[in-house]
């Protein structure tokens, strides 16, 4: 399996507007994935990176 | 400049906002104790030397006692902070010890703080220690206190890089512990790393953290970053299979039905965060944002000060600076926060910081979703902070970037046809 999308083609910045547009429209609803969105919590381990990578 | 003791925490940080155009430091969110940085596992991929982590010196109750008093007096303070007991084997002191650090803790912000001042307290730990005795410590301060447990999966994962000092794996031991929790009701954080075995076996990796995801707060995992320039295991074949990995995980979750729970997988929900969030919360995610100076504030065993990263520790940048003493910034042994604010190193390290966030600002399409700050890498590998793109990004981030927006972008091509 390949990295399937050219970002030359398709600039991250696009894609991320595309798909706020879809998620508003609600074509998203069903993506299971997405419920994670808002599991997002800083209760312990607040807005900060850990070590010089992303080590937790 | 120090606004002084008289001030309440919530006055104090209304002050600090006012000049924080001003100055680069942020208000404590975390302080990270290194209150030993023994431990009694031999991790491959530990960032300790060996020599840290047979050293059994340990933070003792007055030092805490003054650390914490000079992080109460200073108007560097938020109204909340997070204690990570953290580096090290944090479990190997005992619940004893803990519970006289929590009490002088909460008695110093009691004595020194006019409005109180929310403290929790989370302990990062591989397990194997955990007992009767700790679940019900674990138990009795369960409104303020987390705990994560360091797993990286079945034995075949796990036990390739998670050994004990004489060789052997250590899974058993993490599981029991684990297991302990759950009999107690304990909820817990689960963190993973990912090891090439689990890269080519994602269903065995994922199959086996869901069946926890009734006991687990949050998952998350990090990709072992141990690859070779070329061969099986360099940053481009593992790009390839990070991206496999990351994509079977994804049709694993979208395959759930309606009533399944999910696995409270951190990575993703930060990245849906940053996505799905407005321009203006995106920048509070950003690197520049996260490696604030003080926002994380670590302080090691023998009292050194460290900051822009939680946890980052001298032994994996030792002369960066010249110095022999990582991102060192004071000691709280000699120093109060004014003093280490004030430090030229400090400036130096904001000034560098700067300069690399700025370049991946001006060059890269996918600063806005980075989660960055991989400045120490830069410097590592290149010698400089003024480059943008490193092995490491293209892997971490852009292959991530890749996967997760690729198979959401896949789903509503489906959903369109």
């Amino acid at each position: 399996m390949n990295e399937a999308i050219s970002r030359d083609d398709n600039p991250v910045e696009d894609m991320v507007a595309r798909l706020n547009e879809a998620y508003s429209n609600r074509h998203l609803d069903e993506y299971r994935a997405l419920e994670l969105k808002d599991s997002f919590t800083e209760e312990t381990t607040c807005a900060i990176q850990w070590g010089p990578m992303m080590r937790t | 400049m120090s606004f002084g003791s008289s001030m309440t925490a919530s006055s104090s940080l209304e002050v600090f906002r006012m000049k924080e155009k001003a100055t680069p430091f942020a208000p404590i969110e975390l302080v990270v104790v290194q209150a030993t940085s023994f431990c009694n596992m031999n991790c491959r991929y530990c960032y300790l030397t060996e020599e840290t982590r047979k050293t059994t010196d340990k933070i003792s109750l007055p030092q805490i006692e003054s650390y914490f008093s000079k992080i109460f007096q200073s108007r560097f303070l938020a109204d909340r902070i997070v204690v990570s007991w953290h580096s090290g084997e944090p479990l190997v002191l005992g619940t004893d010890y803990y519970e006289a650090a929590f009490k002088c803790i909460t008695r110093i912000a009691d004595d020194i703080c006019d409005s109180p001042v929310e403290i929790l307290h989370d302990f990062q730990s591989n397990g194997t220690l955990i007992d009767e005795k700790w679940c019900r410590f674990f138990r009795k301060y369960s409104k303020t206190v987390t705990v994560g447990i360091s797993c990286d999966g079945p034995s075949t994962m796990h036990d390739f890089c998670r050994l004990d000092w004489k060789g052997s794996g250590t899974f058993d031991k993490t599981l029991r512990g684990i297991d302990l929790l759950i009999e107690h009701d304990i909820k817990f954080g689960l963190i993973a790393v990912v090891t090439p075995h689990a890269l080519t076996d994602p269903d065995t990796f994922f199959e086996f953290f869901y069946g926890y995801r009734k006991h687990i707060s949050e998952f998350r995992f990090n990709l072992l970053d141990q690859f070779t320039e070329s061969g099986e295991f360099s940053y481009e074949n593992s790009r390839s299979q990070y991206y496999s990995f990351l994509k079977r995980v994804l049709d694993r979750i979208d395959a759930l039905d309606d009533g399944d729970e999910l696995l409270n997988i951190k990575n993703f929900s930060y990245f849906y965060n940053r996505v799905f969030s407005s321009r203006e919360e995106r920048q509070k995610q950003t690197a520049a944002h996260m490696c604030q100076p003080f926002r994380a504030f670590n302080i090691a065993t023998n009292g050194d000060v460290s900051t822009f990263y939680a946890g980052v520790s001298v032994d994996e940048c030792q002369d960066i600076y010249g110095d022999k003493n990582g991102l060192v910034i004071g000691n709280l042994n000699d120093d109060d926060l004014d003093t280490i604010a004030a430090s030229s190193k400090a400036a130096t390290i904001v000034r560098d910081f700067r300069h690399s966030h700025a370049v991946c600002e001006q060059s890269c399409p996918y600063f806005e979703l980075c989660p960055g700050g991989y400045n120490l890498i830069k410097y590592n590998r290149y010698g400089r902070f003024d480059v943008a793109e490193t092995p490491e990004c293209r892997l971490q981030v852009q292959t991530f970037t890749n996967a997760l927006l690729d198979h959401i972008n896949e789903r509503l091509e489906q959903t369109a046809s």
